[in-house]
């Protein structure tokens, strides 16, 4: 019988080439898909945009500093937003005297449904369409109704993905009005 | 001058009819792409709606084309493209009005910028690699030396399997002798 010892595998330089060329790769995907999934900013700046309302005219968030801002996504097929519709058009009335300032962003929508859908719910404060779904991809949204509390330095203070209620508004505003 | 009864009718040649009749064909049919938005204006047939929506996809599903898609936002959506269908908007005029809308999502592919950029190369690099690494191997087989073979004849077979046998018998022996 042969007692020859097996032979030591080879490690050439084409493997390890291909095998940096793989880890590269790896190392650029991982990177790209931490970068994509965030997740939303739930503290820090609320990231900057600026909203063409259907009322015409334009509003930039950074332009509301020293205000709290109510920022809302909505859609008119979705059913916890029209939940949620006349309890923030209720508080919206109540402040909008005050340093508060309610934005409405229609997300995925046709704009006759958007409007009828205002016009229904009898929504004022402004509202405009999120254009090429920039402001949501800012935001990191993942569906509707998501609404971000944003403090008058700008910060976002608060996240809420479910419909929001007269109450609790009512409450976080008072709350950052007082600070 | 000649009054309408001394009027003379000169005969055509049939070749100039033929001619005069296809000149004004395609005439016709040359100016047919500017009356385009008045002959496609009107109600849209449920087709024509169809044609359009199947070139896009719904915005909130996974890789869903519109033309298949049954939620409200697709529904909403299919409506759009009739009316402005209706409008005399042309098909093309109709998927920039919802990139535009929705962003390039709605084409079904990714925007070929930054990141997604990947997704448009790595396919082609990939498929490039892997023809080059097959080639190279092939062409690395058909030029090796084929491997020289150990010969070996009936009689060393012979004994090298004795040998074997005998050393097989031996461990029998000593394992066997443990026992006793």
């Amino acid at each position: 019988m042969s007692d020859q010892p097996a032979a030591q595998p080879r490690v050439t330089r084409t493997t390890i080439l291909v095998f940096l060329a793989v880890l590269l790769f790896m190392a650029i995907l991982t990177a790209g898909l931490l970068m994509r999934h965030k997740g939303r900013p739930e503290e820090g700046p609320a990231p900057d945009f600026t909203l063409q309302l259907f009322d015409g005219g334009s509003i930039r968030l950074s332009d509301l500093k020293g205000k709290v801002v109510i920022l809302n996504f909505w859609a008119s097929w979705c059913q916890p937003c029209k939940d949620e519709a006349r309890d923030l058009e209720r508080v919206w009335q109540m402040y909008k005297d005050k340093d508060v300032v309610f934005i409405g962003v229609n997300w995925s929508d046709t704009e006759a449904k958007a409007r009828e859908y205002l016009r229904v719910y009898g929504v004022t404060y402004p509202n405009g369409p999120d254009l090429g779904r920039r402001i949501g991809q800012k935001y990191r949204i993942r569906g509707v109704p998501e609404t971000f509390i944003i403090d008058k330095q700008g910060n976002v203070r608060k996240v809420i993905i479910r419909p929001m209620t007269e109450e609790e508004l009512i409450s976080y505003i008072e709350q950052l009005l007082g600070e | 001058m000649m009054s309408k009864t001394q009027r003379k009718w000169y005969p055509v040649e049939p070749a100039h009819a033929m001619l005069a009749g296809l000149l004004t064909l395609i005439l016709l049919f040359s100016i047919l792409p500017w009356l385009s938005p008045v002959v496609h204006a009107g109600t849209p047939t449920p087709n024509e709606v169809e044609a359009v929506a199947r070139t896009l996809y719904c915005p909130l599903c996974v890789g869903e084309r519109l033309d298949a898609c049954e939620i409200p936002l697709c529904m909403d959506m299919k409506r759009e493209i009739a009316e402005q269908l209706a409008e005399g908007k042309t098909p093309e005029e109709i998927r920039q009005y919802f990139v535009a809308q929705y962003g390039p999502i709605v084409l079904g592919e990714p925007p070929r910028k930054g990141f997604n950029w990947l997704a448009w190369v790595i396919p082609f690099v990939a498929l490039i690699a892997a023809g080059g690494y097959v080639f190279l191997r092939i062409r690395q087989w058909s030029q090796a030396p084929p491997e020289a073979k150990e010969v070996v004849t009936v009689e060393e077979g012979k004994a090298q399997v004795d040998e074997a046998l005998d050393e097989y018998a031996k461990q029998v022996e000593r394992e066997l002798s443990q026992w006793e």
